[in-house]
């Protein structure tokens, strides 16, 4: 490879950040132009030491963009071994050629600083970053395949299975074609559809779109609390020591919806814009 | 390997079977022995939630009868402790889904690669009473020291006696209250166990920690400092075979105990 020639691609210089956080903000920022996705992405890192979770989560960040690490560069010895073993290319770039000018905004947001300070740890060694909020990372803006686009629409045409009433536990419902419900999906429910699933209430049982490979399938409630959701072939299970009160409150609904993501499922609320 | 399958049983609802079987099971799998839970209350099932597995259970006792799936992939492990695992029963089924055959089947497939099976019986004495029982050999019964609870145990032995393939059972006696024995408002153990005529395994205190465990879907016996979980604990050491003394509960829920208990605590700090 030429030093500092990528094809299709670009440079983005971080090496003025001094955190973890810094470095996720501006590179979210940066990669938000249009112009910056779908390209092959060379990162200047400077000397900040990354874990591997975290560098993890910079590829995850650049992916979901629809962009791909082409290489980086780091004075970091810490962050050459974590880029070692995701396979991620590295190169001595440092300081040989002239990056191009995105200007480096030195005045983050104090709110989103805190909050990915939160998540990365101001120094940078904080382990496993929380799912929930790496989840707001995911972009909406994947472009589709014809098959994809294909079974994105079967779910409009499929009839649908419309029930006004509480399910139970120990109850389960299925539907050939989409399903709605308006009431609560009680813990120890069931219900199934191969197309879409919608719950006009409180979804806390067991919800399986797509039931029949659908991956595009998704599921909708006003309160996601599912024991397990599972669209076509994929799981995905309530994590572990979250403590939901007894008693939900009904006063404060966000709808939510599930859907698949790179051979996950992830949940995004569903506000207003 | 042949390992023991247990049925914990007791007619009576309400008494804490599935509390025992969950405490039980996990106290075994830390002791070192390899365990299974099977939950047989089809329908109504609970111990998945006392485990904390609930979320983990992909495939069901059901699904295995109808080869949905294989034996293996329906063992949940336990998120603690390796040794545990739960074949738990369907929610959206009724007893009828599992026969006795069948149940008998899978236990004498378990057995070749577990030291204990410990099935969780559901209340009442029809044919999900009767499928629990199918592939045991021993059998704990729980009771409470209550008329109603005794009586129904009584019954219980009955029908275990009546079977010929379970060799030995034992009494559990659960939810005691010393104090209330002391003032001669709650039936002594002695009392239950000169009417059942049965050898005890367990006393095991009301402890109001086992709400709370129950609803964090953590087992008692993993709070070593807690009196039921340290009697659940020497349960399945009578089962393994320990000689141990039952504990003097009047001793340990007394107030003296508790003052005690309080200073040797402010005195181990100090050190």
């Amino acid at each position: 490879m030429e030093k500092g020639y990528i094809e299709n691609g670009f440079i983005v210089d971080l090496s003025n950040a001094r955190k973890t956080s810094e470095i996720i903000y501006e590179l979210s920022r940066i990669l938000d132009i249009p112009e910056a996705q779908n390209k092959q992405v060379c990162l200047k890192l400077g000397n900040v030491a990354l874990t591997q979770t975290e560098l993890t989560s910079i590829k995850a960040l650049v992916e979901s963009m629809e962009s791909q690490i082409e290489f980086i560069s780091t004075t970091s010895q810490e962050t050459i071994e974590s880029a070692k073993n995701l396979d991620i290319e590295i190169s001595e770039l440092e300081n040989v050629v002239e990056a191009p000018d995105f200007e480096m905004e030195q005045n983050i947001n104090p709110e989103v600083e805190t909050a990915l300070d939160k998540i990365f740890g101001d120094n940078d060694f904080e382990e496993e970053p929380q799912v929930k909020e790496i989840e707001q990372i995911f972009d909406e803006t994947d472009e589709d395949d014809e098959q994809t686009l294909e079974l994105k629409k079967e779910a409009e045409k499929l009839p649908t299975l419309y029930i006004k009433k509480t399910i139970r536990s120990g109850q389960s419902i299925a539907s050939d074609g989409n399903l709605v419900i308006i009431g609560d999906v009680n813990p120890g429910a069931e219900v199934a559809a191969k197309g879409d699933i919608t719950v006009w209430g409180i979804l806390g049982g067991i919800a399986h779109a797509g039931k029949e490979g659908n991956s595009q399938a998704r599921i909708r409630a006003l309160k996601m609390n599912a024991i397990q959701l599972r669209i076509a072939d994929i799981f995905a299970r309530k994590p572990d020591g979250v403590n939901t009160p007894f008693v939900q409150k009904t006063n404060e609904f966000v709808p939510e919806e599930a859907k698949t993501y790179k051979k996950n499922i992830i949940i995004n609320k569903l506000l207003e814009n | 390997m042949s390992g023991r399958v247990i049925v914990i049983t007791s007619g009576k609802g309400g008494v804490g079977k599935t509390t025992a079987s969950a405490n039980i099971g996990t106290a075994l799998a830390k002791a070192g022995n390899k365990v299974v839970l099977i939950d047989t209350d089809l329908g109504l099932r609970n111990l998945d939630l006392l485990l904390g597995l609930e979320n983990r259970i992909v495939y069901t006792i059901v699904d295995v009868v109808e080869e949905r799936c294989k034996l293996k992939q329906a063992l949940v492990k336990d998120k603690k402790n390796p040794n545990l695992c739960l074949l738990a029963a369907a929610q959206t089924r009724d007893k009828s889904a599992v026969t006795q055959e069948q149940l008998k089947d899978i236990c004498e497939k378990l057995k070749k690669d577990y030291d204990f099976i410990l099935v969780d019986c559901p209340a009442g004495i029809e044919q999900g009473f009767q499928n629990a029982i199918a592939g045991a050999t021993e059998a704990i019964v729980v009771t409470t020291p209550e008329m109603s609870a005794v009586r129904d145990a009584d019954r219980i032995i009955g029908l275990l006696e009546a079977k010929e393939e379970i060799e030995s059972y034992r009494l559990l006696l659960n939810r005691v209250r010393p104090n209330l024995i002391k003032s001669k408002d709650m039936m002594s153990v002695e009392d239950v166990v000169e009417i059942l005529s049965a050898d005890l395994i367990g006393i095991i205190p009301e402890d109001t920690g086992i709400i709370t465990s129950t609803n964090k879907g953590e087992p008692i016996v993993n709070d070593e400092k807690s009196l039921a979980g340290r009697a659940y604990m020497n349960v399945a050491r009578r089962i393994m075979g320990e000689d141990i003394d039952f504990m003097n509960l009047e001793e340990e829920t007394s107030v003296v105990a508790k003052v005690k208990k309080f200073f040797k605590g402010l005195m181990g700090k100090e050190k």
